[in-house]
């Protein structure tokens, strides 16, 4: 990321627009919303009602994340930050924008596409700045769409500036239920020339989706006596907020969970972690899974030294 | 409630007051304005819209300008930075002043980019800007029991600093 102690804009390719990136903004959207997971009056005023992205909700996540850094790193941010680095990089990014996109970047038209990518290259500097390196940083995913990929890129919940920069107004994708404001616009690659130049995509409702499973397991699941499978989960989804959903999916969500923390599990299903039993149990059924991955590595560290391969 | 300006002889106005009265309370005489309608508030407080990051019309008319903890506007980018502080400039009366109350965490108010904006600003214009800046325990004093939320009017926010910028014309 860095090179001579400057941060590398060498990937930046702007005009090259061919991809589109809303997974990897969905996967930023999943590390900004662990902030609030972590704060009560949060889990409290979500407990009954839908969580819907919007542009409120996005800026507010992103500041309360940055001021409240803590909740999940565990320790105070470095003291001695160099805020004149960190404002000077941004200036020699935004230079830099400009001189890809020529006489366009001055365009009121591209103005929010450009403060927006800034904004999230801030974000993860500032961050950065105050825990190097860390891969809490909600921003290191929006960096990989910014840095590694070289793209602009937009949310937004503005009808209007939706239509603008699409050229019509969003096209769903997909059948499922979705009530997110928040659109992301990155650029596209147009086979014919006349078409427009960005697409849209809706956020992904795995934020939704991840809530009402752990406010669920929160009042159905305590402790591993309680153990909800993941088929159980995938009926309260459907039962009780007409969510329709693949058992694979719903693993899927389960994981993000338990990665963070937020809930245990064992052979029986998933729980809310309540007793010392239940952190004891989740804890031993996952150092068995990581034993079985440390015993097949083993068994290609070996593969590798008979074949004299390099793998590591 | 919307209201028209020309109906009240306020001499204070907050800009990004979001969903609070933060203005109303402690700097009476006040206009509540955002860039939002307050539509999406349980109680709301806006006078009327205003987007202060466009051109405005007023011209020596007020005391007192105030910013709560703003963000999406502010003293980030040098450039908006120096297009904000024009327009507060014409709007504030010589001697008035732009009370900035925020939490260093965040960039748009961060009093690091405040000061440096500010220096600037005065290099290029002969309307002149000085400053003056408090730590969060002046400010529990100054507003005791207001709480401070985040821009979507939910997450709690915890200023640390005051800061205070009086402009010379």
């Amino acid at each position: 990321m860095y090179k001579n102690n400057l941060i590398d804009f060498s990937r930046l390719k702007i005009v090259d627009r061919n991809a589109n990136q809303i997974s990897t903004f969905n996967e930023h959207l999943g590390n900004l919303f662990r902030f609030p997971m972590e704060d009560n009056d949060f889990l409290n005023r979500t407990k009954e009602s839908d969580f819907i992205w919007d542009m409120a909700n996005y800026n507010g996540f992103s500041q309360f994340s940055l001021e409240n850094t803590e909740l999940i790193e565990k320790e105070s941010p470095t003291k001695n930050i160099d805020w004149n680095f960190v404002d000077e990089e941004r200036h020699r990014l935004k230079s830099q924008i400009k001189t890809l996109l020529g006489a366009e970047a001055n365009s009121d038209f591209l103005k929010p596409i450009i403060s927006f990518t800034l904004d999230c290259f801030d974000n993860w500097l500032s961050y950065n700045s105050m825990y190097p390196n860390s891969l809490n940083n909600p921003w290191l995913s929006t960096n990989k769409i910014l840095l590694d990929k070289g793209y602009l890129f937009l949310a937004t919940d503005n009808k209007e500036m939706v239509k603008e920069y699409l050229g019509s107004e969003l096209v769903k994708e997909s059948k499922e239920e979705n009530h997110n404001k928040l659109i992301f616009i990155t650029s596209s690659n147009p086979k014919n020339k006349n078409k427009n130049t960005f697409k849209g995509s809706i956020v992904s409702n795995f934020c939704d989706i991840e809530l009402k499973i752990f406010n669920y397991l929160q009042t159905e699941a305590m402790g591993i006596g309680n153990a909800k499978s993941a088929n159980n989960i995938r009926e309260f989804l459907f039962t009780k907020h007409k969510i329709e959903t693949e058992l694979g999916s719903v693993r899927n969500y389960m994981k993000y969970l338990k990665r963070d923390g937020y809930i245990g599990s064992g052979y029986n299903g998933y729980f809310s972690i309540v007793s010392e039993s239940d952190l004891i149990h989740t804890y031993q059924h996952h150092q068995l899974q990581l034993q079985g991955l440390q015993r097949t590595m083993k068994i290609y560290e070996n593969r590798a030294l008979s074949m004299k391969w390099k793998i590591s | 409630m919307l209201v028209s300006i020309e109906n009240l002889g306020y001499t204070n106005i907050e800009f990004g007051a979001g969903c609070g009265n933060f203005g109303q309370i402690f700097y009476p005489n006040c206009f509540t304005t955002d860039i939002h309608d307050g539509s999406k508030c349980e109680i709301c407080y806006i006078d009327f819209i205003c987007d202060v990051m466009k051109p405005l019309s007023w011209e020596n008319r007020f005391d007192i300008i105030v910013m709560c903890n703003p963000y999406g506007y502010g003293f980030k980018d040098n450039e908006d930075a120096h297009y904000l502080l024009g327009n507060l400039a014409k709007i504030l009366k010589s001697g008035g002043k732009i009370i900035i109350i925020g939490n260093d965490t965040n960039q748009y108010c961060k009093r690091d980019f405040i000061v440096k904006r500010v220096v600037e600003f005065n290099q290029s214009q002969t309307i002149q800007f000085q400053y003056s800046t408090t730590d969060v325990f002046e400010t529990k004093i100054d507003y005791p029991d207001y709480i401070f939320y985040t821009t979507n009017g939910f997450e709690k926010t915890v200023p640390n600093h005051k800061t205070k910028l009086y402009v010379q014309k």
